[in-house]
């Protein structure tokens, strides 16, 4: 520990703060603003698994969401595709679920998108 | 904004950074965000937005590098996070024609003109916005979601008006509770709206604020031009973007986002036994104190028996900032770092040290935040399910060599 020596050296001077700074008056200022998002890039493997998880969850966000998720057990990705279902009304039945999750497993081990 | 200290340089080339990490030029960079899959490409293809790190596309998820948060109190706009949940956002609005609503149990509901906005008192402060997720990446076990490494957090000078003063104009009737707040995003088909609420109290304090500017400027539009709700000391899952329906309720609000999402374990620090279930939760609320290192990589080296300098950003969460302390013996001692001068207790500190020249070896380097209420981070990790509210105290890697 003897190590750490907090130096007595004023270095905070050098970091004058701005105490009651005003910001930049914008009255008025607002104008019409409109941007354009960069085109999408994320996408899955083209597998059977990348495209059927393509074509089943990417309709409401990119793919990399899924792709991007840390290893997770079948019975987590079945929770997190049943939320999709139930929360979030994703257009998927019950009976499908079994193999979007064999799908998300098996992309799991597959490299990452890109 | 802090003036680059002098000593600035010289730190760098002890440190060996040479620029290595520090996120300033086009894209095709890539920063370690420290944890497995954690390399990530930066991009600056982003509307109003520097080099962001890109968790997600759609809906944008953007996440700030540390190093472009150094030595400075306010995080630059074109750095500063980005997190939207559902991907209908607003990217053209007309000043002159947006309308904020104020409805529900009021006197009179009001559809306010910016300009109406603007004639009311006007009010600054600084507040540090930070996801409820960040840092959700470093959970172990690891937790679904948007895995944020540290970045997900920024400091602005937000200045405009009181939502106290807003919700005045249209008369909150006897009777209310909650306050609903809601933005131009939309949700897909059968979604719930994105959408939260504050108690009627919290959202009269004076402190909540409806912010016109940021750091002085038009909000970024991906930061939810043209204002949005300033929730100080409070997580940004409160701070609703693009801000244009408030509507006061007499009940409680139970949307999906209060009550099933943004939910905590209602224990001391937000943590349960990992894979637990069915505990009792609440919303989430109030931030907690954290302090991180910006000038430094995770693994860092330093020459042997020179002197170097350190220096990041320290938060107090619900409180100001009392202390940051620095140890090199995983918390046995702590020595205190000098802070810059407070600029609001809400916002960001600055912290710096130099340490004295370490012997060759390898080496681990601390940083804890205290607050004003004495709430100080711990060395153990917690974990919950949704990878809320990491505050564990951040440490550095450093060898001398
Ligand atoms: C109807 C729209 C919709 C569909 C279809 C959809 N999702 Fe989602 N998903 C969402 C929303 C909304 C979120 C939350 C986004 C946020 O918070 O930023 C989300 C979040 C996620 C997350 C992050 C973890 C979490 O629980 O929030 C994962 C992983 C995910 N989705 C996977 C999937 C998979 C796999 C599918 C296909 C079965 C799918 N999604 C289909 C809307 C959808």
């Amino acid at each position: 520990m003897r190590a750490l020596i907090v130096a007595s050296a004023a270095l905070l001077t050098a970091c004058s703060a701005e105490p009651g700074a005003t910001p930049t008056k914008v009255e008025g200022a607002l104008q019409p603003v409109s941007i354009t998002l960069p085109a999408e890039t994320a996408a899955l493997p083209a597998t059977p698994a990348g495209e059927l998880v393509t074509q089943r969850c990417t309709a409401c966000h990119s793919a990399d969401m899924i792709a991007r998720q840390p290893p997770l057990t079948a019975e987590k990705w079945q929770a997190t595709v049943t939320k999709m279902r139930e929360a979030y009304h994703a257009p998927i039945t019950p009976a499908d679920e079994p193999a979007i999750v064999a799908a998300l497993v098996t992309l799991q081990g597959a490299p990452p998108p890109r | 904004m802090l003036p680059r200290s002098p000593d600035r340089r010289e730190a760098l080339t002890l440190l060996g950074l040479g620029g290595a990490g520090l996120a300033t030029g086009a894209a095709a960079q890539q920063v370690d965000l420290g944890f497995a899959g954690g390399t990530r490409q930066l991009s600056g293809d982003w509307p109003q937005k520097g080099s962001m790190i890109v968790l997600r596309e759609r809906a944008p998820l953007l996440e700030t590098p540390l190093s472009a948060m150094d030595g400075q109190v306010f995080t630059p706009n074109d750095r500063f996070f980005v997190r939207w949940h559902y991907q209908d956002i607003p990217t053209a609005v007309d000043p002159a024609t947006f309308r904020l609503r104020v409805g529900g149990a009021v006197r009179r509901p009001v559809a306010l003109s910016l300009a109406d906005v603007h004639k009311l008192p006007r009010v600054e402060i600084a507040a540090v916005n930070q996801c409820s997720g960040n840092s959700r990446a470093l959970f172990s076990p690891r937790v679904p979601g948007a895995q944020w490494g540290d970045g997900a957090i920024g400091n602005a000078l937000w200045s405009g008006v009181r939502l106290r003063d807003v919700l005045d104009l249209a008369g909150v009737a006897p009777g209310a509770a909650n306050v609903r707040v809601s933005g131009l995003d939309r949700p897909p088909p059968g979604a719930p709206w994105f959408a939260k609420s504050l108690s009627v109290d919290h959202a009269r304090d004076g402190e909540v604020m409806i912010a016109l500017a940021m750091n002085g400027a038009p909000l970024p539009m991906l930061n939810g031009y043209p204002i949005r709700l300033i929730v100080p000391g409070w997580y940004s899952t409160y701070w609703v973007k693009a801000l244009d329906r408030i509507e006061v309720l007499t009940g409680e609000y139970d949307n999906y986002w209060m009550t099933k999402a943004y939910k905590i374990p209602a224990t001391p620090d937000a943590g349960v036994q990992p894979g637990a279930k069915d505990f009792p939760t609440v919303p989430i609320n109030r931030m907690t104190p954290r302090a991180f290192f910006t000038s430094v990589d995770r693994a860092t080296k330093v020459v042997a028996n020179d002197p170097f300098y350190v220096r990041g950003l320290a938060m107090g969460g619900a409180s100001a900032v009392a202390r940051v302390d620095l140890s090199m013996d995983a918390g046995r001692s702590w020595h205190a770092a000098r802070l810059a001068p407070d600029q609001g207790k809400y916002g960001f500190r600055l912290w710096e040290a130099t340490i004295g020249g370490l012997p060759r070896g390898g080496y681990r380097l601390w940083a804890r935040c205290t607050n004003a209420d004495g709430q100080t981070q711990s060395m153990d990790a917690i974990w919950n399910p949704g990878g809320y509210m990491r505050s564990q105290i951040a440490s550095v890697a450093v060898t001398a060599a």
